[in-house]
């Protein structure tokens, strides 16, 4: 070992010395050429560098450069996006003509991130996405996975809302459990459930392991898949950037409302009380809708600063992101992040290197949870509330009002800052539909404010040749609290408050990660590569926290209501729940003659969540063969690359289960004799274990005319076993069902992806699109047995079920077969009883889409660039839960006019398919036109201004405000609630680096 | 490079320490109470034990399901009433032999009693009896079990028979014991709690409600009637009266009240509570087990509206209209010439009226009699601040009387031909009544005790089963086909769950 130090020292003698040669002779020379691409036309703008100085150019339209370099410079860069940089021998010649820079190849040359290590595209041999990370920052949203929706084929993401802070449904390759289906997160090799914390451009890829094969490294988080994201490190590229954007959002829906007159019309032919109709002011209209949606700005700032040399790398970047909410605006929903980022990569010695990513964000958020409210939400209440109420009474208050005030005995009738009392309708909508301004006047604090910090440092070590040890630790920490207060007020009976009240919440989580991993790459021959990896893992996750909340505030102001001990009544509750992991991991890669791959894997993870078995190993297999490596496949043909690939593995999912999940426990249920008693909550099922996935994936990769034309195809296969649903123990068992394993999904379908990407002359296009279909269906489910999700819709019908056969959490309800000739519904009476009751419910619906698509085109021409991005889905259902079933008063939409719903009394239609629409939809996402002023304005290396138009144009047929329903509940997919709709946005911005 | 390998060294060892640590991953549950850090203590016992008996009172788990009620419909003592036939639909298909295996008041008396069975099994499972106090628990928990099973195999026949809660999945689907091995069981655990159990002077007033050495004889003495094991009987229910536990109430008309609870001849009793006052809009109706008192007794009051609110005479006040008496039942009192017991037992319509009361048309299922017995009486209830009068009745079911056992103990004498043994229990009952003693012998000597517990145990219970087993259920109940309603059918919902469950004869 110690001669090998010696070695060491003399190279580092030797380049020394060749420095200070270097040095001596300084001086001056031109080197000039010409830079073409293959075909032969000028690259116009390609930069042209001393390597490691700040001596540079950049081509003209002719594609000419002519550069004064140091008479010492050996070597000159040449870069162009989209094109292989090449380095120039500039000892001994000074002129180039006609230089041909060849273009990327990425599908041969992309690495991408796997877990626990980089493989390069060609050899890999799952199923995995890699999205566009560039593209990332010049989006309007500030979260991450709006970003991927529509870019990946497998993965369908549907915000929760269009509220700026809500977060998001992800499902990777369909709705794999009865319960969560959320991806794993792996940010730098940390993981995490919440991503909300990461500002686009400190992104430096983001990778989606789908197949099982690739996610059962992660072995019992893997099984809904796996998203790697690695921040940036700096490059050694030194420089500044800078970007920003700026937009206006707006409500995009066509959602019409009946006008007071038209509503009076409905309710006469629907055969409501003249007393009622006669309420109807037909002189006063309001759209409520377009009373309660405004103009809201999105604002980013991003700076950036990188720093480099071969031996270390630095990355600085702090960000500011706002987005205030069309509903109401700012003050009543908004998302706020500050965020700084810190990467660093150093070869502390040649045999040591270390790594940091850290990224602070301070986050403050309003107004989650709008809309996704069975009765009584904000846009429902929009939605159906009277129109011949104005939203606010600025002169004398009608009679009805002043009725309505003396009821409330000497409680205030809300009023808006000004003093006005909000309108109020006369009977006419009732309970819990109000006007939508009473309940935002219910929103005021502060929301959800939270520090956090993330990041893992890790060091590895190189043992031999080949032979890496890396340790490192991660840690996932936010504090925040949760504030909101209300003022009491008086609407109805229904709708009331006689003393101001409090939340104010706080919660700490805190996740320690450490992992320890060996890698080994070796060449075992000439034809044959070996890559090896184990590794361990543990990982303590802290959740604890108080939640306080108190009324009657000592003055119904904000300085009273944290809860100080001035309010008339408080209550806390406190929790402080730990889990572990701990794992051990292995892989294997085998590569032959750089052509046939074999991968396989295992994991062992043990759970404290479970006290029996808590062990499960994972396995995962896959092989690959790029057949076009092969002698007999010709060269020089328009298929250029082939490969086929086969996977197969297992991964688990441990977020459908809870702490201490099937063990026998006691709980009080009342007293007997007045004695508090303990009661043994449920049947223990000590066998308990979390959902297993199995997954095959068979893929086919094509590159055609030297990769112009990609195109990629998967089939999937993925059944998801021992879903926990409530056991089917008979009554005689003496106890409550516990949860047991008992239930299968499937999950299968084709994944297409196609890129095609040229050039004509000045003009380069670029073409993405994918496909995906998905069938979903419960292929084992104990006994016969229907699970009620949280479909509840209006006052009693559980709208969602969970059956053998059926498509997770289908709509279930009854089904139509036409109306009557008075414009009755007419309903199948499917257990053939003669009757229409709760038994006649039955499949009216599918909220998961059958095909997922998404199609970018990208256009460069000169310093011009154009971005045009689609996504949509089809084949999917959306139940529109808005309508309040036992007040017809409450129906105001204007579709509703239709003659099936007259008389009033039929209620029955609400509970059936008259209530379900087709969802499919295709939204234009972004068109985005960008103009590079780099090469005008000297100093920058690109200076970039664009405008895009976002989520702005959908095409749907669906009748409600957005055909993109989301809610926070798995088994509640698809149902419209009064969704709040996703906005369109109108978007300028501009990014520099200098 | 030497000092690399040393830390390489020390982290491989760490690295391996902690990935091997199996105790790593021992986490505390909090907020949990864990069974296995439970049952312990004397008091943890005492929880344990109580709610086993708090399942006596789970009366709006399932629902509305009170067993006595769902024993008494089908009898010939009363009408199930209501509104009309669909308020409470499940009760007045019961009253009209009209149910079926998805009838949810006999699916909930089913669950309600296995319950109380794996909870008495839970106290015997982890309770240990290495205190008296404990000791005496698990003789309660056996006794309770006991009493659970009794209801059951009266009701239903051949059972799953279960001692234990540690009932794995695999083991969630079990066949049905015979009744007679059922017998066995609950004979057997009669007489361990029999042996582990005080006598009712050795508890102090608070602890009456718990399973005595008496009340386990007592309900061994019935066990052993329903399987016609005559002779047993009676010298089961010669040792109570041994004992001198137990005296009959002088008054018959004390024993129902608030006043008699755990009186003198007062055995076994479930027991309702206003510690937790409910009033309008604070029901818990999403914490059915919290319900502490006696909403049962508010449903069976005669029918608000039509009664006029109430008759202070009667100190009885209008309810929702449940459990109306038969004429039958009120001829019988008169036929006996039984005017002590009649007047706490049933009044008539004029009664009512002549008591301040008020009747203005029609009331469903109403047959022109009102009940005393379980009445929602004026009395009754709480007055606190807080408490709604309707629904804060604490009324106790009497689940076991002496003069029960009493008459048990007559039948099984004038079964084994011990006649003058069995007048002697017999008259016992009738002279508190105020009636002269009864010298009937043979077939009209076993007429006097049935009649006799017709009036005196009328509506708690009994006399559903008590026509079946003597045969006379097909004569009296209308609607009432032999073979088939003998026994409840296993309610539809189990034997979709539990495929080796057989359904009843007629089925």
């Amino acid at each position: 070992m110690k001669k090998h130090w010696n070695i060491l020292s003399n190279k580092w003698m030797m380049s020394l010395i060749v420095c200070l040669i270097a040095t001596i002779g300084y001086g001056q020379r031109e080197v000039s050429g010409v830079l073409t691409d293959n075909a032969g036309s000028p690259l116009i703008g390609a930069t042209v560098i001393v390597p490691g100085t700040a001596t540079g150019t950049i081509t003209d339209v002719d594609g000419s450069f002519s550069l004064d370099v140091p008479q010492d410079a050996t070597e000159l860069q040449v870069s162009y996006t989209g094109y292989e940089s090449m380095m120039l021998d500039i000892t001994n010649q000074s002129r180039f003509e006609s230089l041909a820079l060849a273009e990327a190849t990425e599908l041969l040359d992309e690495v991408v991130v796997i877990g626990y290590g980089r493989q390069e595209k060609s050899v890999v041999t799952g199923a995995i996405g890699s999205v566009k990370v560039e593209e990332l920052a010049t989006r309007g949203p500030g979260q991450i996975q709006s970003n991927i929706q529509g870019k990946v084929a497998g993965i369908a993401i549907t915000p929760t809302s269009g509220a700026p802070d809500a977060g998001f449904k992800v499902k990777i390759r369909g709705t794999g459990s009865n319960g969560p289906t959320e991806p794993l997160y792996i940010v730098d090799g940390m993981r995490t459930s919440d991503i909300r914390f990461l500002e686009g451009s400190s992104i430096a890829s983001l990778e989606v392991l789908k197949d099982a094969a690739s996610a059962s490294i992660y072995g019992a988080e893997g099984a809904n898949g796996v998203i790697l994201i690695s921040t940036k490190n700096g490059t050694d590229n030194d420089g500044i950037s800078y970007s920003a954007n700026y937009g206006v959002q707006q409500y995009r829906g066509d959602m019409e409302l009946m006008s007071s007159s038209q509503l009076a019309d409905y309710f006469t032919r629907a055969g409501v009380a003249d007393s009622i109709v006669s309420n109807i002011d037909q002189n006063t209209n309001t759209d409520w809708i377009d009373e309660l949606f405004v103009n809201a700005p999105t604002t980013r700032h991003n700076l950036s600063f990188s720093k480099g040399n071969d031996k270390t790398s630095i990355f600085l970047g702090a960000g500011y992101f706002n987005q205030d909410g069309i509903l109401g605006g700012g003050d009543i929903s908004n998302f706020r992040r500050l965020s700084a980022n810190l990467g660093l990569n150093s070869q502390v010695s040649d045999r040591i290197s270390i790594n940091a990513n850290f990224t602070y964000a301070n986050e403050q958020s309003r107004g989650t949870g709008f809309g996704d409210v069975n009765i009584g939400g904000t846009i429902a209440s929009a939605i159906l509330m009277d129109p011949s109420v104005p939203v606010t009474y600025d002169g004398a208050l009608p009679d009805h009002v002043i009725a309505i005030q003396n009821a409330a005995a000497g409680t205030q009738l809300a009023a808006d800052d000004n003093g006005n009392i909000y309108g109020l309708s006369n009977d006419v909508t009732t309970g819990e539909i109000l006007n939508p301004y009473i309940y935002l006047n219910l929103i005021n604090g502060d929301g959800t404010k939270s520090n956090r910090m993330f990041g893992s440092v890790s060091g590895t070590l190189n043992l031999l040749e080949g032979l890496d040890v890396t340790t490192r630790v991660g840690t996932d920490l936010t504090f925040g609290t949760f504030h909101n207060w209300s003022p009491s007020y008086y609407a109805n009976p229904t709708r009331q408050a006689t003393a101001a009240s409090s939340v104010f919440n706080n919660f700490n989580n805190v996740g320690v990660q450490w992992e320890n991993f060996l890698t080994y790459n070796k060449s075992v021959s000439s034809a044959v590569d070996l890559d090896l990896l184990a590794g361990t893992s543990i990982y303590q996750f802290t959740s604890s926290g108080l939640n306080a909340n108190a009324s009657g505030l000592f003055s119904e102001l904000q300085e009273f209501s944290y809860i100080d001990g001035s309010e008339s009544s408080t209550e806390v509750i406190g929790f402080n729940n730990r889990s572990r992991l701990q794992s051990i991991f292995g892989r294997a890669v085998l590569t032959i003659s750089d052509r046939y791959i074999l991968m396989g894997s295992l994991r062992r993870d043990g759970t404290s969540l479970i006290t029996n078995d808590r062990y499960k190993v994972y396995p995962g297999l896959s092989a690959g063969w790029i057949v076009s490596r092969e002698g007999f496949f010709g060269q020089g043909g328009a298929l250029n690359f082939m490969k086929v690939r086969a996977s197969w593995g297992q991964a688990g999912s441990l977020s459908s289960i809870g702490q201490g999940a099937g063990l026998a426990s006691l709980g009080f249920a009342g007293l007997y004799n007045g004695v508090a008693t303990a009661d043994p909550n449920s049947l223990p099922n000590p066998a308990l274990t979390w959902e297993t996935s199995e997954q095959t994936d068979i893929g086919v990769d094509l590159g055609f005319f030297n990769d112009k034309v990609t195109f990629s195809v998967d089939w999937f296969n993925k059944l998801t076993r021992d879903l926990l649903t409530p056991g089917a123990a008979a009554d005689f068992n003496g106890n409550n069902n516990p949860l047991v394993n008992a239930g299968t999904i499937r999950n299968r379908g084709f994944e297409f992806e196609l890129g095609y990407r040229n050039s004509v002359n000045n003009l380069k296009y670029q073409v993405f699109a994918n496909l995906t279909t998905l069938d979903n269906e419960v292929t084992e489910l104990a006994n016969g047995s229907i699970l009620q999700g949280n479909g509840t819709v209006g006052t009693n019908w559980n709208a969602t079920a969970f059956q053998l056969g059926q498509p997770a959490w289908y709509y279930r309800g009854l089904q139509s077969d036409g109306l009557n000739e008075d414009g009755t519904p007419i309903f199948v009476d499917v257990n053939e009883d003669g009757e229409i009751t709760t038994d006649d419910y039955t499949y009216i619906g599918d909220p998961h889409p059958g095909v997922l698509y998404g199609a970018t085109i990208r256009l460069e021409y000169n310093a011009f660039d154009f971005t045009l991005f689609g996504q949509g889905v089809h084949g999917n259902e959306i139940l529109m839960g808005v309508n309040r079933i036992d007040r017809p008063g409450n129906r105001s939409t204007v579709f509703l006019e239709d003659d099936f719903f007259a008389p009033a009394t039929s209620g029955d239609a609400y509970f059936s398919d008259f209530m379900v629409f087709d969802g499919s939809f295709f939204r234009i996402k972004q068109i985005q036109l960008g103009y590079d002023l780099g090469s005008i304005i000297p100093g920058f290396n690109n200076l970039r201004i664009y405008g895009s138009i976002e989520d702005y144009f959908t095409f749907s047929s669906y009748p409600g405000l957005d055909p993109e329903i989301g809610s926070n509940s798995d088994s509640a997919q698809g149902i419209d609630r009064g969704t709040y709709p996703i906005p369109g946005r109108i978007m300028g911005g501009i990014s520099m680096n200098f | 490079m030497k000092n690399l390998f040393k830390i390489f060294t020390v982290l491989i060892i760490v690295v391996i320490s902690v990935v091997s640590c199996q105790d790593y991953l021992d986490v505390p549950v909090n907020g949990q109470i864990i069974q296995d850090n439970f049952y312990n203590t004397d008091d943890e016992a005492n929880a344990a034990i109580l709610t086993a008996y708090d399942v006596l009172t789970w009366n709006m788990v399932w629902d509305w399901v009170a067993p006595v009620l769902v024993k008494t419909l089908p009898s010939d003592e009363s009408t199930a009433g209501g509104a009309n036939f669909e308020d409470q639909l499940d009760y007045n298909t019961l009253d009209d032999y009209v149910y079926d295996e998805a009838n949810a008041k006999i699916s909930g008396f089913w669950a309600l009693n296995y319950f109380g069975i794996y909870r008495a099994n839970a106290v015997l499972d982890f309770v240990e009896g290495d205190t008296d106090t404990k000791a005496r628990i698990r003789g309660e928990a056996l006794g309770l079990r006991a009493y659970y099973y009794l209801e059951l195999v009266s009701m239903y026949g051949d059972l799953p028979l279960l001692t234990t809660t540690l009932i794995t999945p695999e083991e969630y689907d079990r066949p049905r014991s015979s009744t007679s091995e059922v017998y066995a069981q609950i004979e057997s655990d009669l007489n361990a709690a029999i042996a582990a159990l005080p006598n009712r002077s050795e508890y102090s007033g608070s602890d009456l409600f718990r399973l005595t050495k008496g009340a386990a004889m007592g309900l061994l003495a019935k066990a052993q009637v329903f399987q016609e094991k005559y002779s047993e009987a009676a010298s089961t229910v010669q040792s109570i009266v041994d004992s001198g536990e137990y005296v009959l109430e002088e008054d018959f008309g004390s024993i129902f009240g608030l006043d008699g609870e755990f009186g003198s001849g007062s055995m076994l009793e479930a027991v309702f509570t206003n510690t937790e006052s409910v009033a309008w809009g604070t029901e818990p109706w999403a914490r059915p087990k919290e319900w502490e008192t006696n909403v049962h007794i508010q449903l069976m009051g005669p029918r608000e509206g039509a009664f006029g609110g109430e008759s202070a005479g009667n100190n009885l006040r209008e309810g929702w209209g449940f459990n109306y008496p038969s004429p039958k039942l009120y001829n019988a009192y008169i036929d006996a010439g039984d005017e002590e017991r009649r007047l706490a037992t049933v009044i008539s319509e004029q009664e009512w009226i002549d008591g301040g009361g008020d009747f203005s048309g029609d009331a469903h299922d109403y047959n022109g009699f009102i009940r005393v017995k379980y009445g929602s009486k004026l009395t009754e209830n709480s007055t606190e601040e807080g408490s709604a009068a309707q629904l804060s009745y604490t009324t106790n079911w009497r689940l076991l009387r002496y003069a029960d056992v009493l008459l048990i103990g007559a039948e099984g004498a004038a079964n084994s031909g011990n006649e003058s043994q069995a007048r002697e229990f017999l008259n016992m009952v009738r002279n508190r009544a105020g009636l002269d003693d009864s010298t009937a012998s043979g077939g009209d000597l076993i007429d006097a005790i049935i009649n006799e517990r017709f009036l005196e145990l009328a509506f708690e219970g009994f006399r559903f089963h008590d026509m079946v087993r003597w045969g006379r259920a097909a004569d009296n109940f209308d609607g009432f086909q032999s073979g088939k309603h003998e026994l409840f059918p296993i309610p539809a919902q189990e034997l979709l769950k539990a495929e080796s469950l057989t359904q009843n004869p007629g089925w």
